[in-house]
């Protein structure tokens, strides 16, 4: 046991630590060019679409933790293995490795590009990746343990920092400017929202730590309390983001987050706040990060049979830094992630998990039938 | 084996802890303050050619600090460096002068204080899209940043600007702006909202007209012009000890430029330019632009005066406010929308030159009622004009519209900018009189 803690593979994750940490997961998109990319999709209703995801994403991850319960005390990674038999897992597993690891290697980028735009013009990006990657490998190396705690003890900050953006921008909103109500169309909204469940896909991170939680089997609930708490969040700030920049102009912005914190002006004494904004998205950047990389990281560690996760680390960084510059520019990172990754990696981790789930009783069926 | 783990961790965290301070520091794009060279205001107006001559006014920090005066105007009493340079270039690209600039200016410019944009009255009529989108798109310009239009040029609204009670030329800006907007007689007008409205196909942009009062400049010269000749001893003064100000029916029916003043700053905010998209169409009064935010229902504070209904020289003020958001419904009736508005507000009596016995509730609501139609009337005029005149929905009406579509695309067919000026708009406006300030009676001369 002191062995396997030293490896830092067997962390023991409470009840609260794992919904912050997921939370944060879940939410931290917020902070780089999501709303603009809601807007593309939803126009107008840009704030319905997040909230038609993330009720998809939940009936995903309903269809995990089913497959889950039929492998007590696996992570979806060894789950998906022992349904799908050794090449159908590994495919699956490949799958949810790629998603985070491109997940990883997308936030780098983008955390970055906002940070040099807003905040160190004058800084080479290799720089501000650099910090990032070094500050998400020290986090890595302390262990999960030490990643949720540490987004458990942020929590309340980001929280307030997030209530407070939403409250000072309210006189910079209009929220007439959210109509015409439906957008698109509803069947293009519900289209949009259900093909971009992606955006809610590292809900999957509690099924690949499920190991290492002290209550494995209340997953299903921290994984629906950690949904809701994120929708809400991503939806209110979304619809606000659309009532302070309407559409058309919401896909003209960047950086929502930081081009509306710059809006905020309650008089002559209380103005340029966004700095503080800034410095608390940095620490959820570095949260972000040290999550999407811990995941990638254990889920190589269990296709590549491990014993720890750690040995990994130095190569996945190296190789999450090299491919964060291969997208040229910013507008073309964002638009893989989000209408690339984002779009058909809901496919990917909730359908999957769907057929292994039919193939597992499917198999347990004809097992139990020659009995 | 245990200490030289011990000793690598230590340095590992040594070297982690140096590194963090180095970077957090933000060392590699370090820039010292007194090495930039803060731009105050930015002017743009319309060149040839397809330029633009573009005016910076850039704070010199230490006649800031040391209360510098009007580039030593003689006699001013504050003799010293002009608080801030001007200077103005011209060329295609506003950024790309920028760099121009540092060839004569020994610091690098910094946007990140600058406090408005003025627009010269030529370049906004014909557009300004390409300006402000270049403008908004460089990080150290922030879209909370004042915008201006300038009657005649921004150049000369730059130059012309000699605050008096404000030597920092930032405050002085961002106070003068804040000023004329609590009265209500400008428009809220930031390069966001101007986005805003420009690209909404609901409202239209109303932005702050400035202008430089002639008279008080006239008056200056006169006066110096007087001095001159009293040292002489050649000139004789003029028979009038008051100054030849004209007026207007109302004290607060003026364009920026034209107020009845003499004495102080000759720039003055008054009053807005219309704009339909980014080209600027019209501009109106003061007064017309308090009807405009009590339409729109962002009319925060302001005083009305009225004629007396009995004595027609002898005028009421009273200190208004919105009593509740403006409430305003748009219908479609067939092919035509109708538009209602109820304007509701209160306040108080601040000044009265009648004689009126207030106790006597009909007495207060005779006020209330003349106030109401005085204010409905101008409210009803000012949507004709905007109506008939600019063809520009500066009410913002369309936002409410937009709740009859269901989808962007109904909304775009819908075409609110061609439906807007046949719109019936019915105004109503409800005044309560709250209190009558220090008096309930006005006092009575006894030779009465």
């Amino acid at each position: 046991m002191k062995k396997e803690k030293e490896m830092g593979s067997k962390d023991s994750i409470g009840t609260r630590e794992a919904i912050a940490a997921t939370i944060y997961f879940l939410s931290a998109k917020l902070l780089i060019s999501f709303p603009q990319h809601m807007a593309e999709l939803g126009q107008t209703a840009a704030w319905i679409v997040p909230a038609i995801s993330f009720a998809t994403a939940t009936l995903g991850f309903l269809i995990i933790v089913a497959l889950l319960r039929r492998y007590p005390g696996k992570n979806i990674v060894e789950a998906s293995e022992e349904a799908g038999g050794p090449i159908f897992g590994i495919i699956a597993s490949l799958g949810y490795f790629a998603f985070f690891f491109a997940t990883t290697i997308f936030s780098i980028r983008e955390f970055s590009e906002t940070v040099s735009t807003s905040l160190l013009p004058r800084t080479p990006l290799s720089v501000i990746m650099g910090v990032f990657i070094i500050a998400t490998l020290v986090a890595i190396s302390a262990g999960l343990e030490a990643i949720t705690r540490a987004s458990l003890v942020g929590m309340p900050l980001i929280i307030g920092t997030l209530i407070v953006l939403n409250v000072l921008l309210l006189p910079q909103s209009n929220f007439d400017t959210i109509f015409p109500l439906f957008g698109p169309g509803i069947g293009k909204l519900v289209y949009n929202g259900i093909i971009h469940s992606g955006i809610a896909g590292e809900i999957i991170f509690l099924c690949i730590i499920a190991g290492q939680l002290n209550e494995s089997d209340k997953v299903q609930r921290m994984g629906i309390v950690s949904l809701l708490v994120s929708a809400v969040f991503v939806v209110v700030s979304t619809l606000n983001y659309s009532a302070v920049f309407p559409y058309p102009l919401s896909l003209h912005i960047s950086y929502p987050g930081y081009e509306a914190s710059t809006l905020i002006y309650m008089g002559r004494f209380f103005q340029r706040v966004e700095v503080a904004f800034v410095f608390l998205w940095v620490i959820s950047a570095c949260i972000h990060l040290a999550l999407s990389g811990y995941t990638s990281a254990v889920i190589a560690k269990d296709m590549l049979r491990l014993p720890s996760h750690k040995p990994l680390l130095p190569a996945l960084a190296i190789l999450q830094f090299t491919l964060a510059f291969v997208p040229s520019d910013v507008p073309q990172t964002t638009h893989i992630d989000f209408m690339v990754v984002k779009t058909y990696s809901g496919l990917l981790l909730f359908v999957v998990p769907l057929i292994l789930l039919l193939a597992s009783r499917i198999r347990e069926g004809r097992s139990t039938g020659r009995r | 084996m245990i200490r030289t783990l011990h000793y690598s961790r230590a340095a590992g965290i040594s070297i982690l802890v140096i590194a963090c301070l180095l970077m957090v520091g933000g060392c590699w794009g370090r820039t010292e303050v007194d090495d930039l060279a803060f731009v105050m205001s930015i002017g743009l107006d319309k060149g040839e050619d397809n330029t633009v001559y573009v005016t910076f006014q850039i704070a010199v920090p230490r006649a800031v600090a040391g209360g510098g005066g009007q580039g030593g105007e003689p006699g001013s009493g504050r003799e010293g460096p002009d608080p801030s340079l001007i200077t103005t270039m011209r060329g295609r690209s506003i950024l790309g002068l920028v760099d121009m600039a540092n060839t004569y200016i020994d610091r690098r410019l910094s946007f990140v204080h600058t406090k408005v944009l003025v627009i010269g009255e030529d370049l906004a009529r014909e557009g300004v899209a390409p300006y402000v989108s270049e403008l908004v798109r460089f990080p150290e310009i922030r879209r909370t940043m004042f915008l201006l239009v300038a009657k005649g040029t921004a150049l000369e609204f730059i130059t012309e600007n000699k605050p008096i009670l404000e030597q920092n030329p930032a405050k002085n800006l961002e106070l003068l702006t804040l000023a004329s907007r609590k009265a209500g007689l400008i428009p809220p007008s930031t390069l966001n909202r101007f986005l805003v409205e420009a690209q909404s196909q609901a409202e239209q942009p109303l932005v702050v007209l400035a202008g430089i009062n002639k008279d008080q400049q006239s008056s200056k010269e006169q006066e110096s012009q007087e001095s001159k000749t009293d040292e002489e001893g050649t000139g004789s003064k003029s028979n009038s000890p008051l100054p030849d100000i004209p007026v207007a029916t109302s004290d607060i029916r003026y364009f920026a430029g034209q107020s009845p003043s003499v004495g102080g700053n000759p720039v003055e905010l008054l009053g807005a330019a219309v704009f339909r998209g980014d080209k600027m169409v019209g501009e109106i009064t003061g007064e017309e632009v308090r009807q405009v935010l009590l339409l729109k229902g962002t009319f925060k504070q302001g005083i009305a005066v009225v004629r007396d209904s009995e004595a027609h020289d002898r005028f009421i003020a009273a200190d208004l406010r919105l009593a509740r958001p403006t409430q305003t419904r748009v219908t479609r009736d067939g092919d035509r929308f109708k538009i209602k508005v109820d304007v509701r507000l209160e306040g108080g009596l601040v000044g009265s030159q009648e004689r009126g016995d207030y106790f006597d509730p009909k007495v207060l609501q005779a006020v209330e009622t003349k106030l109401a139609s005085e204010i409905q009337k101008g409210c009803r005029d000012i949507v004709r004009k905007a109506q008939t005149e600019f063809s520009s929905d500066i009410f913002g009406f369309g936002n409410k519209a937009r709740h009859l579509t269901m989808t962007w695309k109904e909304w775009q067919d819908l075409n609110w900018n061609s439906e807007f000026p046949d719109a019936d708009v019915e105004v109503s406006v409800q005044v309560e009189l709250r209190r009558t300030g220090l008096l309930f009676r006005s006092p009575q001369p006894s030779a009465d």
